[in-house]
């Protein structure tokens, strides 16, 4: 081949870079409508680093995932929260580290931070069984102040929680750090008895915020999968369930069932309208079922007693003394 | 263009009596196969790690495969002096290069269909069906690995194995790095810098926009659109790749 029709052949290639050019902004333009833009995380002398280096992010989220797992297993939830940003940060479409991660914080972390409490209350218990009279009577409202801590605490246990809605909490946070004000009064005339009060104090706090944390979460996981029922539903979920906020609950509810969505979602809307006392529209979603033959048994047993009685959810049943 | 064939075939057949060929081929499918150990998580993700292990192997030993058959497809054909009963022949310097890159090109798409099917067949017995995106994310994978190789190819044409082997590497790491480097860029004031930056950023070949698998496991979609686009990326850069390997081959005194 001469020189001549050699340096054309150059030339083309070089030319060629100019459609390609071209192309490459079209491409990220479609990876950024798409959504397929990735992410990078660096997290130096770590395995998942240089896989995360040579574009292998799936393996590096799985590897964080596995690692998530095993601290699940030992118990070890705390060790849990920085991988689950870390993944939902790497994939933020993999919905299960969401829904897993919005679980671990609102239930599981949760109900640990509650458990501090009977050790706690043990030891008050010996001190306060030690003091003279007129040393309980210097110390009445700290002794006060630890029974209306585990009232609240007491709410916050079992199926029906009490002071997790979100007309609630601001009353029971305000409650919570007055105590904590009123308790610093004490811290002079019996600091360790004090000092045990304002951990149990602290409990129910910090419960409110692990519930917080993960609604969070899982907010923020929606809006990475605003197309799919999923998040939604654990969202309408942790809010009915957990915090017993029925206005919120029917928000991410209703959300859900816009979407392709499995049969239950209707059936937890339907159950989140009757607490929410929108009973007309609870009926609506029962018969709504009964029509599309989903949950029928439960459909016309829901929709004769909403009639009948007035109820069917078993916690609103409760309340106006009918049997379950 | 027949010429260039009977190299293509010849190249096919010479990369299939290679063991290392064999050896990658079996570790692939061991790795792919290993997978199932992740049995003892949810269905759901299981099936993710499954996927994501077998995409990644099938890139990364894919990968190997092309660069060492790109690097033994030039430099072996010299050290065996084979190549100059072949260029006495009324056989040009770029059917040569064109028949090398359509035989390794024939062995890399070869590899893809065995880790594949090995691939697709455990995902049927986890009941898991592969579905057509599944097929988009192989198909970019294979695109990538051919680019790949025609690199290689290239740079077989003027430089020796060793930096070959380092420079591929190195590329394929910056290849996968460089879409974050766009984001840099326009944070740089200084005109030439970023003049430069914006040139890198066109000549090194963007192996990110061929990675969809992160995004298809966890069940995002991607349009035929962006993949047609990718692949014509993928083919006008492989054309780029071949002119420079034909004109650096044509300057090489052999």
């Amino acid at each position: 081949m001469n020189r001549k029709l050699n340096r054309i052949l150059l030339l083309i290639a070089i030319f060629l870079y100019i459609p390609l050019g071209l192309l490459q902004v079209k491409i990220n333009y479609r990876r950024t409508l798409e959504n397929l833009e990735s992410r990078l995380l660096l997290m130096p002398g770590q395995i998942a680093g240089s896989l995360v280096l040579s574009g292998f992010k799936g393996i590096a989220a799985d590897l964080l995932w596995l690692n998530i797992e095993d601290y699940w297993h030992k118990g070890q939830h705390y060790k849990m929260l920085p991988l689950f940003d870390a993944v939902s940060w790497l994939q933020p479409e993999y919905i299960t580290v969401w829904a897993v991660g919005g679980w671990h914080m609102a239930y599981n972390i949760f109900s640990n931070v509650g458990h501090e409490a009977d050790d706690l209350e043990k030891q008050l218990d010996s001190l306060t069984g030690k003091l003279s009279d007129i040393e309980k009577k210097k110390i009445l409202p700290v002794i006060h102040i630890a029974e209306e801590a585990k009232t609240i605490r007491e709410n916050l246990k079992g199926y029906y929680t009490k002071g997790l809605t979100e007309k609630e909490q601001p009353g029971m946070i305000a409650k919570l750090t007055g105590y904590e004000k009123k308790l610093e009064e004490y811290g002079d005339v019996n600091k360790e008895l004090v000092e045990i009060v304002k951990k149990l104090v602290e409990i129910p706090y910090e419960q409110i915020l692990w519930y917080e944390r993960g609604i969070s979460f899982l907010k923020k996981g929606v809006s990475y999968n605003s197309e799919k029922y999923d998040l939604y539903f654990e969202l309408g979920w942790t809010y009915y369930h957990k915090g017993q906020d029925y206005p919120n609950a029917v928000k991410y509810l209703e959300k859900a069932v816009k979407f392709p969505h499995p049969a239950y979602v209707d059936n937890v809307l339907a159950h989140a309208y009757e607490l929410n006392g929108q009973v007309d529209k609870a009926l609506e979603q029962w018969e709504k079922q009964l029509k599309e033959g989903i949950f029928t048994d439960i459909a016309k047993r829901a929709i004769r007693c909403i009639k009948k009685e007035g109820a069917f959810t078993p916690k609103k049943r409760r309340e106006l003394g009918l049997s379950n | 263009m027949k010429k260039a064939w009977v190299i293509a075939l010849n190249t096919f057949q010479e990369s299939l009596r290679k063991k290392t060929f064999y050896i990658l081929l079996v570790v692939a499918l061991v790795v792919i196969g290993a997978s199932r150990f992740f049995s003892f998580l949810a269905a759901e993700d299981e099936i993710k790690m499954i996927k994501d292990v077998s995409f990644s192997t099938i890139e990364f030993f894919g990968a190997l495969i092309a660069i060492f058959t790109a690097l033994a497809a030039v430099s072996g054909e010299i050290e065996t002096r084979t190549i100059y009963p072949l260029l006495s022949k009324p056989i040009t310097r770029s059917n040569f290069i064109i028949g090398k890159l359509i035989g390794q090109s024939l062995i890399i798409l070869l590899n893809v269909i065995l880790m594949s099917i090995f691939f697709i067949i455990l995902l049927f017995i986890k009941k898991s069906p592969p579905n057509v995106e599944t097929l988009k994310t192989i198909l970019l994978i294979l695109i990538e690995l051919i680019l790949i190789g025609s690199i290689t190819l290239t740079v077989a044409t003027f430089a020796t194995d060793a930096f070959n082997l380092i420079f591929s590497f190195f590329l394929y790491i910056v290849g996968h790095l460089i879409s974050y480097g766009k984001s840099l860029l326009e944070r740089v004031e200084n005109m030439v810098l970023k003049g430069l930056g914006e040139m890198l950023y066109t000549v090194v070949p963007n192996y990110e926009n061929f990675n969809i698998r992160d995004k298809i496991v966890v069940g995002v979609n991607v349009s035929w659109q962006y993949v047609g686009q990718t692949v014509l990326y993928g083919i006008i850069y492989i054309a780029i790749a071949v002119l420079i390997g034909i004109y650096f081959f044509n300057k090489r005194e052999v």
